[in-house]
């Protein structure tokens, strides 16, 4: 067991030493300070949530007048001409998509189709008024054409 | 190495434990109903040891005040959860402490590392001095609840269980910091002896 009888002379030079060891004394207003602080009403339970939100709010506040702004103004805005008149790869998707009877080398013709073409260079589509013929042949063989 | 108090002009008895007020229970009652009177008493009683207390843990004088000052808006806050089981002094030392361990937590230690080099006393002169620089050395070199252990014990005089109590560690955990503390006070007491002899 911890004897403490042995720990006295140094204990006491010990202490003796620490408590000669400076400390700060109390400011004037200390206690003012602590009483300000305790005697002043705790904030209400919403601040609490409030503060950590706070960011968020201020950005949902700036957002939404722009965001209104934004749509009134496109709103407003009268469309181009280049957003109403079709591309002509537009108008050959509309003609094969719009062909009573869709099959699917009619589809397969759209992975011929370049990414971006160019107007007037859009490719030629083999275009048949009778829908066997295209039911059994795929549109880029040209053996039927020749 | 035998010391002697005797020997020492210099020595100071340190405080002991506040002594037993029999109307601190009323008071801290009239603490629960807000009454400032209260709280002006149990300032008056116990602000200047919570300030030594927080400038021995922290080793910062500058945040001893700051530190204590938070403790007891704390402490005065949240009096009602105050049951009585033990004195106020261990609740309001414990409440310190921990805001000093949070504060050094914070800080990342980085105080501790930087200061853990001190150079020791040596050469002649005032040996109540040397010894006050060779205690502060020490503080120093400890970390801050061995530190905290060891003011508690040996400036606030409290019994080893008020001590485990503030500290929230085993009674034997408390006992076996302060014999660290001390050996390597004598350690560093007789490394310091031995200096000035060569000197």
């Amino acid at each position: 067991m911890y004897d403490s009888s042995n720990e006295r002379p140094e204990a006491d030079v010990f202490a003796a030493a620490l408590a000669m060891v400076p400390t700060p004394p109390a400011s004037a207003e200390f206690d003012e300070r602590v009483l300000e602080a305790v005697m002043t009403p705790d904030a209400p339970w919403w601040r609490r949530f409030a503060i950590p939100i706070r960011p968020a709010l201020t950005g949902a506040c700036c957002a939404v007048p722009l965001m209104l702004v934004l749509i009134n103004w496109t709103v407003q805005v009268p469309p181009t001409e280049r957003s109403t008149r079709p591309t002509p790869r537009t108008e050959l998707t509309d003609q094969v998509m719009d062909q009573p009877y869709l099959t699917a080398s009619a589809l397969w013709w759209f992975t011929m189709v370049e990414p971006a073409n160019p107007p007037g260079k859009a490719p030629a589509v083999p275009r048949s008024d009778s829908p066997d013929e295209q039911s059994t042949e795929p549109p880029s063989d040209t053996r039927g054409l020749s | 190495m035998s010391v002697h108090v005797e020997d020492r002009p210099w020595f100071v008895e340190a405080e002991s434990v506040p002594p037993v007020i029999e109307d601190e229970g009323e008071w801290i009652a009239k603490a629960r109903a807000r009454e400032e009177s209260a709280y002006r008493w149990l300032l008056d009683r116990y602000r200047e040891r919570a300030i030594r207390l927080a400038a021995h843990v922290l080793r910062a004088p500058d945040e001893a005040e700051d530190v204590a000052q938070e403790a007891f808006v704390r402490a005065f806050r949240n009096i009602r959860s105050f049951r009585g089981e033990s004195r106020f002094y261990t609740w309001i030392y414990h409440i310190v402490v921990r805001i000093c361990l949070d504060r050094r937590k914070l800080a990342r230690w980085t105080r501790e590392v930087g200061m853990a080099s001190a150079p020791l006393p040596s050469g002649e002169g005032s040996r109540a001095s040397d010894t006050r620089i060779l205690v502060e050395a020490l503080m120093d070199r400890l970390t801050p609840p061995m530190r905290a252990a060891l003011v508690l014990r040996e400036i606030e005089g409290l019994e080893y269980e008020e001590i485990a109590l503030v500290l929230e560690i085993p009674v034997g955990t408390v006992r076996s910091r302060l014999n660290t503390a001390r050996s390597r006070f004598r350690d560093m007491w007789e490394a310091g002896d031995q200096e000035a002899r060569n000197v």
